[in-house]
């Protein structure tokens, strides 16, 4: 077991699921209510009861988000959730409103609390008054620099949990409400609109102005953050799909296991980069652990991203005898691509599409039909759930 | 005049001018240690010979924690009544510090339920600031279920992001040109106008829309001050609104309830 846990965003039970497979020691996942990122799927209670046992099953964790700034009216019905989640064993709540931390105090109720981001944490000093209050991790600022967090960590010697991928606010968290400006939607009670992506003209000049972040990515400070004691490496991303969110765990599981055996090199980092970065679609930066973001941290003139159909198929079974997988296509392939396989504790391995055929045994020319069921003739062992998307990157020209 | 309106002050002048339409309470931005305000520094502060309170918006990072130390101790007189502060470190520092000034949680957009509020009242807070991304009906409940007296914002232009990014400079470094760290944008579709305003620590983005809520002058239980934002104002315009001849945009919430969920929308 590892000593950093990895934590994963679960969207659902099926991405729940996955994060779990690929690597997550503990996933975060929101309830129907009072959970930032409203409009997600999310978890019922019963739903919850299902993703605690699954978790518990494998030895993993699951928090719940409990991270809305209240309103008067929210607060009818939160005694009751929190109960319900202190019965259903969740592992911690993740909380952003002291009202939360005062209501567990007052009705004993048994639930450990990790403090959300959205507090901005940035020093041992506010850390402290969460401390007091029974706070037992804090998720720090995205802002935190490298030295913010090695100071919080010897004034407090608290669990420190650090984003270490995903999208980034422009704002410190919960210090905007552009959303609630532009559209009336509540940004601090999950209805963010995202207008920090939004495209803006500046009064004396005719370029585009842009506040819109890069994302961040951490790779690179991996095994430094590990040196200076942070406890838990967060992913961002509840509303992904289970390919990023595969992708990307499949990517840090690796790292953080390498660099534990002593294996990892600068040849697999920057491997390791090239594939979280097409996997995105965005360009991603360390944004503020070793510097203040400049403007290469930022994008200008609209956004360089474009759309790919990297993800090709699910892994839907192995034959071992006959080498032959079936596939749930998810995009377009045909006889003659090069893909590539990658799936939990296996390195990624090429294959060559010689044949497809349908689910009559017949054989075809082209998978066209999303979430098709073919089966292709594989030497490599496959096993369900395994991912295919399209070679892009030779790790053998990496190293 | 409201005995309980406050205002931030742009230079130690300012008093006066507000003192003579009737304005007795100061609140004074520390220099370094607040983004989106006029500043004064320490050398400014200490000539200031009237009570006032201190501003220290920024979220800290822990070696400004530790300049404060001395600046808190340099303005340690009887004039300095209290101080209203977004990071719970500076709670923490005053506590330790032993130091009897009021403290008063300023946080933007965190002070919306009652609570919340009290929660932080039991915890040494003396008084807070209600957000204002709330309906006159949530105000008004807050105030009939906290335990101490509150702040509200009243009036003047409304700080609606905070980010400690440069984006105004990391714009002028990208195209290589000088515009001014003080400025407005327009979105490009609703075209609507922000304010925005950046220092060495960070941006403000400001609704362009001034935020006039002085309905609430008339909300008298459980109000500490009736905050008025100064910034990019006149004292003569400040005058004007409170003798309500000043027509100005009023984009507030009192009587716009946000959605929490899409689905409320059509509910």
């Amino acid at each position: 077991m590892s000593k950093v846990e990895l934590l994963a965003p679960a969207g659902d039970l099926e991405k729940l699921q996955f994060a779990f497979l690929y690597g997550a020691d503990a996933v975060y996942i929101g309830g129907k209510d009072f959970s930032l990122r409203a409009n997600a799927t999310n978890f019922t209670i019963e739903q919850i009861q299902t993703a605690v046992k699954y978790a518990h099953d494998l030895k993993k964790k699951v928090y719940v988000t409990v991270n809305i700034v209240f309103h008067n009216e929210d607060l009818k019905g939160l005694k009751e959730y929190l109960q319900a989640l202190e019965k259903a064993q969740v592992d911690a709540i993740i909380v952003s409103d002291l009202v939360v931390i005062d209501l567990i105090a007052k009705e004993k109720i048994n639930l450990e609390v990790h403090l959300s981001t959205q507090a901005s944490t940035l020093n041992a000093k506010s850390a402290n008054f969460y401390k007091k209050e029974g706070v037992t991790r804090l998720v720090l600022a995205r802002e935190a620099s490298r030295e913010d967090i090695i100071h919080i960590k010897k004034q407090t010697n608290m669990d420190l949990e650090v984003f270490i991928h995903g999208a980034m606010c422009t704002s410190f968290s919960g210090k905007c409400v552009l959303s609630n400006c532009f559209t009336n939607r509540d940004s601090n009670r999950g209805g963010c609109a995202q207008i920090c992506r939004w495209i803006f003209a500046i009064a004396g000049s005719d370029k585009p102005f842009s506040i819109t972040p890069k994302d961040l990515n951490m790779v690179t400070y991996i095994k430094d953050m590990m040196d200076i004691g942070v406890n838990s490496f967060k992913i961002e991303g509840r509303m992904r799909s289970i390919y990023y969110v595969s992708t990307v765990l499949n990517v840090y599981r690796s790292i953080i296991d390498k660099i534990e055996s002593k294996t990892i090199t600068d040849a697999y980092i920057k491997y390791y980069q090239d594939i979280l970065n097409r996997c995105a679609n965005r360009e991603s930066t360390p944004q503020f652990y070793d510097n203040l973001p400049t403007n290469k941290e930022q994008y200008f003139l609209g956004r360089q991203e474009e759309s790919n159909q990297d993800f090709i198929g699910l892994v839907k079974a192995y034959d071992e005898k006959k080498k032959i997988a079936t596939i749930e296509q998810r995009n377009y392939f045909k006889i003659g691509d090069v893909l590539e396989a990658f799936g939990p504790n296996k390195e990624p391995f090429e294959i060559k599409i010689n044949k497809i055929y349908n689910e009559n045994m017949e054989e075809i020319d082209v998978a066209r039909h999303p979430r098709m069921i073919v089966q292709i003739p594989c030497e490599k062992q496959l096993a369900e759930n395994d991912m295919l998307r399209l070679k892009i990157f030779d790790i053998s020209s990496y190293l | 005049m409201n005995a309980k309106i406050i205002v931030n002050i742009k230079n130690a002048k300012e008093i006066k001018e507000y003192q003579n339409i009737g304005i007795q309470n100061f609140l004074v931005p520390l220099a370094d240690f607040c983004v989106g305000y006029d500043e004064l520094t320490v050398e400014d502060i200490k000539t200031i010979k009237n009570d006032f309170y201190l501003l220290i918006n920024r979220i800290l990072p822990y070696e400004d924690l530790e300049k404060l130390k001395s600046i808190f101790a340099s303005l340690n007189n009887n004039y300095l009544k209290g101080v209203f502060f977004e990071d719970l470190g500076v709670l923490e520092l005053i506590d330790e510090l032993n130091l009897k000034w009021e403290k008063i949680y300023f946080p933007n957009h965190f002070g919306t339920n009652y609570a919340s509020i009290n929660a932080f009242f039991k915890r040494g807070i003396d008084s807070m600031l209600v957000a204002n991304e709330l309906t006159k009906e949530e105000i008004e409940d807050i105030l009939d279920n906290v335990n101490k007296d509150v702040i509200l914002h009243v009036y003047g232009y409304n700080q609606i992001m905070y980010s400690r990014r440069n984006l105004i400079s990391n714009f002028n470094n990208e195209f290589d040109i000088n515009l001014p760290l003080e400025n407005t944008i327009t979105e490009k579709v609703t075209k609507k106008i922000l304010k925005i305003k950046e220092n060495q620590y960070g941006t403000v983005i400001f609704d362009e829309n001034i935020y006039n809520n002085l309905e609430l002058l008339k909300l008298a239980n459980h109000v500490k001050f009736y905050y008025i934002n100064t910034s990019f104002l006149t004292v003569k315009q400040i005058m004007q609104a409170l003798m309500n001849k000043r027509q100005a945009d009023n984009n507030s919430f009192l009587n716009k309830k946000t959605i929490y969920k899409i689905g409320d929308k059509n509910e």
